[in-house]
């Protein structure tokens, strides 16, 4: 924004301003260097002191009311309050700060007489009660006059320019405040009183009376620069208003009066004035209530938990111990060391099972009543990891199966079924009966593919085959199978093969098809961890058979009085659990005592 | 109002297929063809939306560089090469399915023996002072059915070991028909719970 810059302090103006807002220097073009007609400088001949304003006579008089009032007393010589009041008003040293008045006959005055004049006359009217005469203009220089000086001043001079105020209201308000005593028995203190420089009448217009005495069209008879002359009443005194004045502003519990005299002229005026909006109410502090005990307490033990973790301290991770990780590798090299040694001696298979469990017989008996060419649907719902387990525990009995000329399809409620079904092929040729050759790429051996919807999908196939597996391996309809061309449902197979290693797998599939399931025979190989659950179901009646784990493998091999994987794995198998047995059973003791001998060797230590 | 409509679908539709079990008549049967029809899709697709979330989250690593995030840059490419090879070679192939194969089975059998180590492990640190009696309890009776399970029984053939066997057989059978009755008696109640509130089982 360009404006006037002051000759003076050097501080940068509003165009149309007048005067100086900092130092009250007369600015450029202006009053002070063209100086107004009529414009009279304080006249300090005669007078050792700096020239002072008004008001602040003003205020020096007020401090003098104790002592009986002397019209013509000079004003009290206090440089330190003159150089107080002037710094904390932040005007500086000001050289004219004092707007040109002068007396009625236009003759400048001398402060005394001013002094005297002014102030008389208005404790003459308050005295009569009567508000006093003529049009005063609105509070001059700043809109915040204290109540102390708006009774000493009898006119307030407009402001020159209402760009010129800027003076903070409370800070002048502070320094005011420690100058002025106020006189609480002051009748212009009390509500209601009318405050001189509020005229009934007055008409202040800012920017037009700028205008008018930058036009010239103005000549303020008193010297006030922006005053309309002709608002003036005759009776009127004269007076200086510094514009740099501190706003006024209303006290707690003092009301806005709607009488004129309370009225700031410039009400009308938003923004004009600083401290104009008087309308500031600092919130009102709600103070909550006490807290209680229990709440106290509760906020005395949060700061103490939050001093006491100053440091950020992460979660502690689990970390197995030494002792531990070396407990682990040495029981698998040992073990994995005796397995390898029994297998790679190739011994006879030594200390087969002598207990042949019943359901490993009705296995047998089952199956040996399948007849030739049947149809056996391999449903494999094991997971890879027990591939091995489950492999062998069923190369007995498919292989069995396949000398009786069966057909093959395999069904899977998981997505391994995939490889699985050529894997089992593949480990039951193991066994040294060539099945691959005649079984792979033939009709005797499909791979159905994955069956969804799990029970759903187990009991769809009770309902319709072909439509619950519209589509099989690499995405051929399943009614393009020749060999499901009699297939319509469960019931038209000779037998249904369940290999699992999941309790609940064998569990499901035995509560949704066996209810419905007339004809085939339903036979069952888990692994050993599903023995317990399944058994109960070979008990009922509902199973026809059930081969577990590896002890049943090798039972069943010896019904069949064929060797077969399960014997040949049947060494390290049993090897491997004794000696499993073996190190839990030993290392469990030497563990217990160690830790007795650990336990009392820090008591007696401690 | 927002969830009236699924609940609604979700009552009526539970009821369909139960009384479908119980009932046998001809149309309840159809309609509850068609609805398995439609939950067997809607698996399905549960299922791909699955893999694809599987496939952004590693594909997520990878782009932010998360903590080892080479390994997510090895299943996106494990997963490519057999995706794409499943669709040249065709699932059924030979070849395909013996280098699948190759790698599952042995990747998940030792996985599955780290897993017996560290079982036994656990029985060795177990065995402690301050043991309690459960725990003991525990690792007998685990002791004893590996024992079992070795078939080196002596004596067995006479009458009173097989009238002891016998009774430890019994002892799994018994909590095998109390697990077996328990599940089934829970699952009827969670599934009439189901139907009867579905509301309730969905915010839960």
């Amino acid at each position: 924004m360009s404006g006037i810059t002051c000759t003076q302090c050097q501080r940068e103006n509003p165009e149309d301003a007048l005067f100086c807002r900092f130092c009250n220097e007369p600015l450029g073009s202006q009053p002070s260097e063209q100086p107004l007609p009529d414009e009279t400088t304080v006249d300090t001949a005669g007078s050792d002191q700096e020239p002072i304003p008004d008001w602040l006579a003003a205020i020096r008089d007020r401090k003098q009311k104790e002592s009986p009032p002397v019209p013509n007393a000079e004003p009290a010589k206090d440089d330190s309050t003159l150089e107080t009041v002037l710094s904390s008003l932040g005007g500086g040293k000001q050289k004219n700060n004092m707007l040109p008045i002068s007396n009625e006959e236009g003759q400048p005055a001398t402060s005394d007489a001013r002094q005297a004049e002014w102030l008389s006359n208005i404790r003459s009217k308050i005295s009569d009660g009567k508000p006093p005469d003529g049009e005063m203009p609105a509070v001059g220089g700043e809109a915040g006059q204290t109540l102390q000086q708006a009774d000493e001043v009898e006119e307030i001079g407009e402001p020159v320019s209402a760009s010129n105020i800027n003076q903070p209201a409370a800070e002048a308000e502070d320094a005011l405040d420690g100058l002025a005593n106020t006189d609480k028995d002051d009748p212009m203190l009390q509500e209601g009183a009318t405050i001189p420089e509020c005229q009934p009448g007055l008409e202040v217009t800012i920017d037009e009376t700028a205008e008018k005495i930058d036009s010239g069209q103005i000549e303020p008879k008193s010297g006030f620069p922006g005053k309309d002359a002709e608002s003036r009443s005759d009776s009127e005194e004269t007076g200086e208003m510094p514009v740099d004045l501190p706003g006024r502003h209303l006290r707690a519990g003092e009301q806005q009066s709607q009488s004129p005299e309370l009225v700031d002229a410039l009400e009308d005026i938003p923004g004009i004035l600083p401290g104009q909006e008087i309308k500031y109410h600092p919130p009102r502090q709600t103070t909550a209530q006490s807290p209680s005990d229990s709440t106290t307490a509760r906020i005395s033990m949060f700061e103490t938990t939050l001093l006491a973790e100053k440091e950020e301290h992460g979660s502690p991770l689990y970390k197995r111990s030494r002792s531990s990780f070396i407990v682990r590798w040495v029981i698998a090299a040992l073990l994995l060391g005796l397995i390898s040694l029994v297998q790679l001696s190739n011994a006879a298979p030594s200390r087969l099972p002598q207990s042949i469990p019943v359901e490993i017989v009705d296995f047998y008996t089952s199956i040996s009543g399948v007849r030739a060419g049947a149809n056996v649907l391999l449903i494999l719902d094991y997971e890879p990891a027990y591939a091995g387990e489950v492999e062998t525990a069923a190369s007995a009995g498919i292989r069995l199966l396949a000398d009786k000329q069966a057909s093959f399809f395999t069904v899977s409620t998981s997505a391994h079924n995939l490889f699985l079904a050529d894997k089992l092929l593949t480990a039951v040729n193991a066994t040294g009966t060539d099945l691959e050759v005649p079984f792979l790429g033939t009709d005797r051996f499909t791979v159905l593919g994955y069956l969804p919807g799990g029970q759903s999908g187990m009991q769809g196939l009770l309902r319709d085959f072909k439509g619950s597996l519209p589509l099989g391996l690499n995405l051929s309809r399943t009614t393009d199978i020749p060999g499901l061309s009699t297939i319509h449902n469960l019931n038209s197979f000779d037998g249904i093969l369940i290999l699992t290693d999941n309790p609940d797998t064998a569990r499901t599939w035995v509560e949704q098809i066996q209810p419905l399931l007339t004809s085939p025979q339903l036979w069952m190989v888990v692994s050993s961890q599903a023995v317990p659950l399944v058994r109960p179901y070979i008990r009922s009646g509902q199973i026809d058979g059930l081969i577990g784990g590896m002890y049943g493998a090798a039972s069943f091999e010896q019904v069949l009085r064929e060797p077969g994987p399960a014997t040949q794995l049947w060494n390290g198998y049993y090897y491997a659990l004794v000696f499993s047995l073996f190190i839990m059973a030993t290392a469990g003791i030497l563990n217990y005592l160690g830790f007795s001998i650990l336990k009392t060797h820090r008591g007696e230590s401690s | 109002m927002r969830s009236l409509v699924p609940r609604a679908i979700a009552t009526v539709t539970g009821i369909i297929l139960l009384a479908s079990v119980l009932i046998t008549n001809h149309l309840l049967g159809i309609v509850s063809q068609v609805l398995l029809g439609w939950i067997i899709t809607l698996a399905g697709v549960a299922g791909l939306l699955g893999i694809l979330n599987l496939l952004a989250v590693h594909a997520d690593r990878v782009r932010t560089e998360k903590p080892d995030w080479v390994n997510s840059v090895v299943l996106l490419v494990a997963f490519a090469g057999v995706f794409i090879a499943g669709f040249i070679l065709k699932p059924g192939h030979h070849f395909y399915t013996s280098m699948v194969s190759a790698v599952i089975v042995p990747v998940e059998t030792s996985l599955l023996a780290l897993l017996s180590i560290s079982l036994a492990v656990a029985i060795i640190r177990a065995i402690r002072p301050g043991i309690q009696f459960v725990t003991i309890l525990f690792i007998g009776s685990a002791m004893l059915f590996l024992w079992a399970a070795t078939g080196f029984v002596p004596f067995q053939n006479e009458n009173q070991t097989q009238m002891l066997l016998s009774f430890f057989n019994t002892i799994p059978l018994g909590g095998a028909r109390g697990i077996l009755l328990g599940v089934g008696l829970g699952s009827l109640t969670a599934g009439i719970r189901t139907i009867i509130r579905p509301g309730a089982q969905a915010g839960e």
